[in-house]
């Protein structure tokens, strides 16, 4: 557990993590709701439109989000997010700090908002509002078809699917077309009552507060009444499938290469900092191999590089292309990947390498986000890692491990989304 | 010289001094961050290609952001990396900046962003490389539908100022980048009196001074430049002026956008405007406004509404943006609908409410250092103060809210762009 995040058990499955410090003008609290992904995903997915939209007091999406602007424009959102093979719903909310106002009676009526949101939300008859349903059903269904707008996306996802055919993860997190179909303000609120009364849920409270004051305030308003836990299934380390290289014609300027590759390692894994340092030499910086002769040397594209999925032992190698070039990219990709497995790393590469992750790594120490992720994701794998304790491993990886984890990675999907031949 | 301005309310203060070669340097402390930003900037950005004395290819200003990156020694993104530092740059209709973030070696980091800014190299050869780099990055923006509905409202809007054209410009302009105009434009916006470095961290004021002083002591530039960027107003008059597009895409666009009549203003002004205009569209059409709750129940907008609104010395526009299944009609209801409640007047409780949430966004806002340091760059430049927000919101008053949205939400000044979904 990060040192930094004061845990206390609100109820069974419900944990409230505070942070209190002074670096920042505002207080922020985030709520996470766990499901799997396969558990009605669309139904998960919708929710948090439907319950942003208003609380018991203040029913309409106008009433309440006046309300929060006479709060001095608290802010206040939900959305879901997928990690692996886990959707969670996610509510935040970010307020002024009451250190630079007089009247600190907003926290309160702020924070009896952000729980009724979840927990008190307006219904009609026992159902939530069907204008408001449909209307978020057709949102979501906007937004699946909106994948094929954003290029870059729409490859990863396509190469995605056809790297995890059996794993949850393929799954948008909004979930599909028809499974929208299906949902209705009366079966989505039985999908509600479910979930917000036994999954698991964690409250992050981050920001310039006082805590002697605010914590009595959080543990009365998050008190819940549950009994019982549903467990949560954790991620799927993903196996690499016999390779399988997919061209997808579509009428685009620029190409867009996507190259998947499975390991062990995660990071519920010891050897989870050399897995950084490797992705890092690859192509996580502009130092990186991939960046160096991708773009520098070869010019073939704005951009060339790779990054992981950290939860599920899954490297990504990417790069935006003419179609004539992608023999050649694909050849220069190939030829780096080779070239980490033969030990072929300067001492240049290791050094830049660790600095940058040491970089970024410590401008999380600055970012509320940062540190709830990388806390949530802990929670997840069952290893929660704190920054200054990857900070003291990066620097023990050794370019073998380094060579070890290269070892480890199998190419299993190469996806090409290619410009169709101009008419 | 060091001078120091304090803003107790917010709890915010800034120090600023001027090098004896011109440039200006901003300080805003953020005791306990490990992180610190230091943006460079110079006043020179997409729009000027054009001047009274010249005519460059569009883009320019972008590609020679792209070349500084270079050195003898080949690109100097790797001294960064070495120190674990991250460097970027991008270039806007009116600036380029150069900026890093670091949570140590500062000073290094420093050095090498002042000296690589400054330091010239351009060869045929490096200059040709580019243009195969940049040509992708083009056509990656080419693909992205919202930055080409935006792109062509703003050539509806503009028929004759420089900001009709993409900043990175067009794959035919940039072929014709050489190594002259490289060297001709960074000798005139590269001056040290037409740029300002910004720093925002926890870093000692003193030592900050004489460092820069030091670097800056070891170079000669040429003498203040002589082109002028051309503040000249388009007078053209959109009247609802479509440009149309075909992409492969899952729903149509559609952008529509008032341009500015008056586009004088310049520094307090400037910035007290574009607040005034902000708050009266959050009043008229924000979330919590009876036209927006209205719209988004009829299903005549849905989340993918959004507002924006642009303004410089010169031009200025406010763009609505929705996806939408028929945009001719949904446009014609949104017109309709506009123009019912700005001759209705705006709602006085919705403007004090909007007032207060804004008030504490703004605040809100300061959190954030790339925020505040991109925030206080972008004021230094118009001539305004980044910190004096919140004290201008207080003085703004409804009639002059309400003014304004009449005065600006004419639809003989407004044009249309639409990106059509092409039947895939």
């Amino acid at each position: 557990m990060n040192a930094k995040f004061e845990k206390t058990e609100l109820a069974p499955g419900v944990n409230l993590y505070l942070y209190p410090t002074d670096k920042y003008k505002t207080v922020s609290i985030r709520a996470f709701l766990y499901t799997d992904l396969e558990d009605e995903t669309s139904k998960t997915a919708i929710l948090p439109e439907i319950l942003k939209k208003g609380t018991k007091d203040y029913p309409t999406p106008r009433e309440l989000s006046k309300e929060l602007a006479k709060l001095y424009g608290t802010r206040m959102g939900a959305g879901v997010t997928k990690r692996g093979e886990t959707l969670l719903a996610d509510f935040r909310m970010e307020m002024v700090s009451p250190k630079y106002l007089e009247d600190d009676s907003y926290v309160q009526k702020a924070l009896k908002i952000f729980k009724d949101v979840i927990f008190d939300p307006a219904l009609d008859d026992n159902k939530f509002n069907k204008t408001y349903v449909e209307i978020e059903k057709q949102n979501l269904k906007n937004r699946i078809a909106a994948v094929v707008n954003d290029k870059q996306k729409f490859a990863f996802m396509k190469a995605i699917e056809n790297s995890c055919p059996d794993e949850a993860y393929r799954i948008s997190k909004y979930g599909s077309v028809e499974e929208l179909d299906k949902v209705n303000e009366a079966n989505l609120y039985q999908h509600y009552e479910k979930i917000v009364n036994n999954n698991p849920m964690d409250f992050y409270v981050v920001g310039n507060f006082d805590k002697d004051k605010l914590k009595p305030l959080l543990t009365e308003t998050f008190k819940i009444n549950r009994q019982q836990v549903t467990s949560i299934k954790k991620p799927i380390n993903s196996k690499a499938q016999p390779l399988n290289e997919i061209v997808h014609d579509m009428e685009v300027k620029q190409g867009r290469l996507v190259m998947v590759m499975k390991t062990p390692v995660t990071m519920n894994n010891n050897s989870y900092p050399a897995l950084l340092m490797y992705n890092g030499i690859l192509g996580g910086f502009t130092h990186s191999k991939l960046f160096q002769n991708v773009r520098e040397k070869a010019s073939l594209a704005y951009y060339a590089g790779s990054n992981i999925e950290t939860l599920k032992g899954m490297v990504f190698l990417f790069a935006g292309i003419d179609k004539e070039t992608y023999k050649e990219t694909l050849d220069i990709m190939n030829q780096q990947l080779e070239d980490i497995k033969a030990g072929k790393i300067s001492e240049k590469e290791m050094e830049y390498t660790l600095a940058g992750l040491k970089n970024s790594l410590s401008e999380t120490i600055d970012e509320v986000g940062g540190q709830i992720g990388l806390q949530v994701d802990g929670g997840l794998v069952g290893r929660r890692w704190e920054i200054e304790e990857l900070l003291s491993e990066l620097k023990n990886v050794k370019k073998e491990d380094v060579v070890e984890v290269a070892n480890s990675l199998e190419v299993d999907t190469i996806f090409f989304l290619r410009p169709k031949e101009e008419q | 010289m060091l001078n120091s301005y304090e803003y107790k309310k917010i709890d915010e203060s800034y120090f600023s001094f001027t090098m004896p070669n011109g440039l200006q340097v901003f300080y805003i402390p953020r005791p306990n961050y490990k992180k610190s930003f230091a943006v460079f900037s110079t006043d020179f950005g997409g729009i000027d290609f054009k001047t009274d004395l010249m005519t460059l290819p569009p883009g320019i200003a972008h590609f020679l952001e792209h070349k500084l990156f270079e050195n003898p020694n080949g690109n100097v993104e790797d001294d960064f990396s070495k120190l674990g530092i991250s460097v970027n740059a991008f270039t806007t209709h009116n600036n380029t900046s150069y900026y890093i973030s670091c949570t140590s070696n500062f000073y290094e980091g420093l050095e090498l962003l002042l000296d690589f800014v400054q330091t010239p190299y351009f060869t045929d050869q490096n200059v040709k490389k580019e243009q195969g780099i940049i040509a992708q990055e083009i056509e990656m923006y080419r693909d992205d539908a919202n930055w080409v509905g935006y792109l062509n409202l703003l050539n509806g809007l503009y028929p004759n100022h420089p900001i009709n054209k993409d900043i990175a410009g067009a794959k035919d302009d940039i072929l014709q980048v050489d190594v002259d105009m490289l060297n001709e434009t960074f000798g005139q916006y590269y001056n040290p009196l037409n740029m300002a470095l910004f720093v925002i961290g926890d870093i000692d004021i003193e030592r900050l001074y004489e460092f820069v002083a030091e670097n800056q002591q070891k170079k000669k530039f040429e003498e203040a430049p002589k082109y002028q960027r051309n503040f000249k107003q388009d007078e053209f008059i959109p009247n609802e002026k479509k440009v149309s597009i075909d992409m492969e895409i899952s729903r149509n666009i559609l952008n529509f956008g008032f341009k500015d009549k008056q586009v004088e203003e310049a520094g307090k002004e400037l910035f007290e405007k574009e607040i005034t205009t902000l708050l009266g569209l959050e009043t008229l059409v924000g979330k919590s406004s009876k036209l927006y709750n209205d719209l988004y129940e009829n299903r005549i907008i849905d989340d993918s509404f959004s507002i924006e609104y642009t303004t410089e010395t010169g031009y200025g526009h406010t763009i609505f943006s929705c996806e939408t299944e028929d945009p001719m009609k949904t446009y014609s209801i949104l017109k309709e609908r506009f123009q019912e409640a700005v001759n209705q007047g705006l709602d006085e409780e919705d403007f004090i409410v909007n007032k207060r949430k804004i008030q504490g966004i703004t605040l809100m806002e300061l959190n954030s250092l790339e925020n505040v340091v991109l925030g206080f760059m972008g004021e230094h430049f118009r001539g305004g103060r980044f910190f004096d927000k919140n004290e201008i919101i207080e003085k703004i008053t409804f009639e002059k809210v309400e003014k304004r949205i009449k005065e600006h939400l004419d639809f003989k000044m407004s044009a249309l762009s639409v990106v059509n979904n092409k039947a895939r």
